[in-house]
């Protein structure tokens, strides 16, 4: 038994700094019904300042459409490398997204913003349409959306 | 009595007006190589095709910033790609023996023309080849995700759309 607990404790020691380390984050967004094709949506870091970070997901698979998607086609220069391995589908209206990721702790409660661009086919492009701050406080919340996205909100 | 005879001779020259007519069509030249000039200065020098010159593949962008400045340059009716469908028309359905006659009786080569016009209309296909076909980056799950810090452990997210 004492043989058990200290291998138990030394695991655990191991391995908790580890997931310190780490926050499992949940991004729900609901799309409103606007009534076109799947809109293609760019989610995205920036720092205190207002610089970009990096890209966290691009939900829209063809990199022809990204101009569309401004202020992270601004911030990138359309670099696909930037949302390689992190890109899906497009989202169709009414539907709703759930993005599971395994994020650094560091992002959070140290002012960044997490972004959202939106765009659908032959509809106004709608840049930074949602911004929030990266928070222990702003988590749960849901915020609206103007075009596009009904409501988002993050858990973890 | 007398039409029989003026039915050959008729048969004749029209024979003989159809083969000078393939002997001066350009369609049924056959392929010569360029004569090397010795001197350098002859006015008689042809310039060299352009199809025999060696043009570099330009590697695909990510962002279709590889279309030409002038489309209308290459994609026109007497552009460089129109000239190079209307070779593989030819190549295609064998126009060659035509000859001159028959250069302007071409029944599909205007349907064709309109499916390329139509081509070009709608913009790079998403299914079509070369570099600008606007595909993307790669999917979640075929890539790592790119190392900008964000994530940890290098693991793709998880989506569920619903």
């Amino acid at each position: 038994m004492k043989k058990f607990l200290t291998v138990l404790a030394l695991t655990t020691a191991l391995t908790a700094p580890g997931f310190a380390q780490a926050k499992d984050v949940t991004f729900t967004t609901t799309l409103t019904n606007y009534g076109g094709d799947g809109a293609y949506l760019a989610y995205y870091v920036t720092d205190a300042t207002g610089a970009y970070v990096g890209s966290l997901w691009m939900a829209g698979p063809k990199s022809k459409w990204y101009d569309n998607l401004t202020d992270w086609y601004r911030a990138t220069g359309g670099n696909t490398a930037e949302v390689n391995g992190i890109t899906g589908a497009s989202v169709g209206a009414g539907k709703t997204l759930k993005i599971s990721f395994d994020l650094a702790d560091a992002l959070f409660d140290a002012g960044y913003e997490l972004h959202i661009d939106a765009s659908a086919e032959d509809m106004r492009n709608s840049p930074s349409e949602i911004v929030v701050p990266l928070t222990s406080e702003a988590a749960g919340k849901p915020v609206q959306g103007r075009t596009y996205i009904a409501n988002f909100q993050y858990d973890m | 009595m007398h039409i029989l005879p003026k039915l050959v001779l008729a048969a004749i020259v029209a024979a003989a007006l159809i083969a000078a007519a393939k002997a001066q069509s350009p369609m049924t030249e056959p392929a010569k190589a360029p004569a090397q000039s010795t001197t350098g200065s002859s006015a008689t020098d042809l310039p060299a095709r352009p199809d025999a010159e060696t043009v570099p593949v330009r590697p695909c962008q990510a962002t279709g910033q590889n279309r030409p400045q002038n489309s209308r340059a290459r994609h026109g009716r007497y552009g460089e790609q129109a000239r190079d469908m209307r070779r593989a028309h030819h190549r295609r359905d064998g126009h060659d023996g035509h000859g001159w006659f028959h250069r302007f009786w071409d029944k599909d080569s205007g349907r064709e023309r309109e499916r390329g016009e139509r081509r070009m209309r709608r913009g790079p296909s998403d299914q079509g080849q070369g570099c600008d076909q606007g595909q993307g980056p790669a999917p979640a799950g075929m890539a790592p995700p790119p190392a900008n810090g964000l994530f940890k452990g290098g693991s793709a997210p998880k989506v569920q759309q619903n």
